[in-house]
């Protein structure tokens, strides 16, 4: 069954990250802005972002249900929505 | 097309040009002078010749490139159409109204996009699609297939420099097709070319950009593209010059290499880069690969490359990173070689 340990899904989501944008997010604060934090981070980088949180974590993520804006903000946001997306899943 | 580019030019413009810059993500970044006649050239053009009459366009390319200043400001602006800037917000839903005849300026991100979006685009009359940039992903295909018919799309080749050259139709099925030239290009053939008929694409017309550091825009322009001539004004693209390789003494082709990873593993993201030279080793290149949804493994990858030299080494990634216009970003994907523990590797 996925984890649904919010550090271990900190984890795969920050590495999301270093793919692309490497120390900065490597550096960056859990509670940080991504569009703040990381240089590039423009609106087209956060549909990859997104793309990539689905491929790493095998789910789809609903543009109209969801407030992707919201979260996929910040590594916190991501991570609790995803944990809330695995628990449903495993509901 | 295939740069990034620049806001408002610097005192050395023309009067009314505008400034582009190509990104240096594959060299140095330049920049580049385009006048309002040619955009008005290239928008009447592509827009009399592929889009036809437009109420609504949709934009999911920044206007600071060639391509979204184009398509999505000056090509509405022309056709008194509104215009809705999705890249600045991507997730939000797509204003499309019943009736509308509506063109959606295409990176290679947007087709995910479109793709969820298309039950809102199905009420519009018609739907047209500019692609450029970069390769259209698989989704783009799988779009059209699905649309039957209700969607018509087109693949722009250009560039910064160059403003477009050629064009095809996108079609259901990944396709090799021929690219035509816009009529007002000049296709300038070599009487020299090899035997294989391999030559490069250079360039001549009145939409040539005006390099910033010369009084005027070039004569012609080699754009690094290798193509193969299939009729007087009529192509298929071979590779890019810098992409043509000797491995082991067998030319090998990256475009290829991509082409045959693309049509045997779908599902999977795949750029060939070549290595930095070896001077024991030769030429080389690598592979990247992202899982979208595919199963295949670097087995797989090296196992769809039978016929080819075999990569010198193949680099997983969790999404091949892009540039803001969809290109695959080469700095950071070298980047991610000499992240690697041994660097790269040469393993032949």
């Amino acid at each position: 069954m996925p984890t649904t340990d919010l550090t271990q899904i900190h984890d795969r989501v920050r590495t999301v990250l270093e793919k692309r944008f490497g120390d900065a997010a490597r550096a960056l604060a859990p509670d940080a802005e991504l569009s703040a934090a990381l240089p590039g981070f423009d609106s087209l980088a956060a549909l990859e972002y997104v793309s990539a949180v689905e491929s790493e974590f095998g789910i789809e993520v609903d543009f109209v249900a969801d407030d992707v804006r919201y979260w996929f903000s910040t590594l916190d946001r991501t991570a609790t929505y995803l944990r809330e997306r695995i628990e449903d899943q495993a509901a | 097309m295939t740069a990034t580019a620049g806001t408002a030019s610097p005192s050395a413009a023309p009067r009314g040009a505008l400034g582009f810059e190509t990104s240096g993500s594959t060299g140095a970044a330049r920049r580049w002078f385009r006048l309002p006649e040619q955009m008005e050239r290239e928008v009447e053009l592509i827009g009399g010749r592929l889009v036809g009459p437009v109420d609504h366009v949709v934009s999911y390319a920044p206007p600071r490139h060639l391509f979204g200043a184009l398509f999505g400001e000056w090509l509405p602006r022309r056709a008194g159409a509104r215009v809705h800037q999705a890249w600045a917000d991507p997730f939000a839903p797509l204003p499309v109204s019943p009736g509308e005849r509506v063109l959606v300026v295409c990176v290679p991100m947007a087709w995910e996009l479109l793709h969820r979006a298309w039950p809102a685009l199905e009420r519009a009359a018609s739907v047209v699609a500019l692609h450029s940039s970069a390769a259209p992903p698989p989704t783009a295909h799988g779009l059209i297939r699905r649309a039957a018919g209700r969607l018509r799309a087109h693949e722009i080749l250009g560039s910064t420099e160059t403003g477009g050259i050629a064009h095809r139709p996108l079609g259901p099925e990944p396709d090799d097709g021929g690219w035509q030239a816009f009529p007002d290009v000049t296709l300038l053939r070599d009487a020299g070319a090899p035997a294989d008929g391999t030559e490069d694409l250079v360039v001549r017309g009145p939409r040539l950009a005006r390099p910033a550091v010369t009084r005027r825009p070039p004569d012609r322009w080699a754009t690094g593209d290798l193509v193969r001539f299939t009729g007087p004004r009529t192509f298929r693209l071979v590779g890019r010059s810098g992409s043509l390789l000797k491995v082991n003494g067998r030319r090998v082709h990256l475009t290829r290499v991509e082409e045959r990873l693309r049509a045997a593993l779908p599902g999977t993201e795949c750029v060939a880069l070549p290595l930095p030279g070896d001077p024991l080793a030769g030429e080389g290149y690598a592979v990247f690969w992202a899982r979208r949804g595919g199963r295949a493994g670097v087995a797989e990858i090296r196992a769809a490359l039978r016929d080819f030299p075999a990569p010198s080494t193949v680099v997983e990634l969790a999404a091949v990173p892009r540039t803001a216009t969809g290109k695959p970003d080469h700095r950071s994907l070298v980047a991610a070689l000499e992240r690697l523990p041994s660097g790269p590797r040469r393993t032949r």
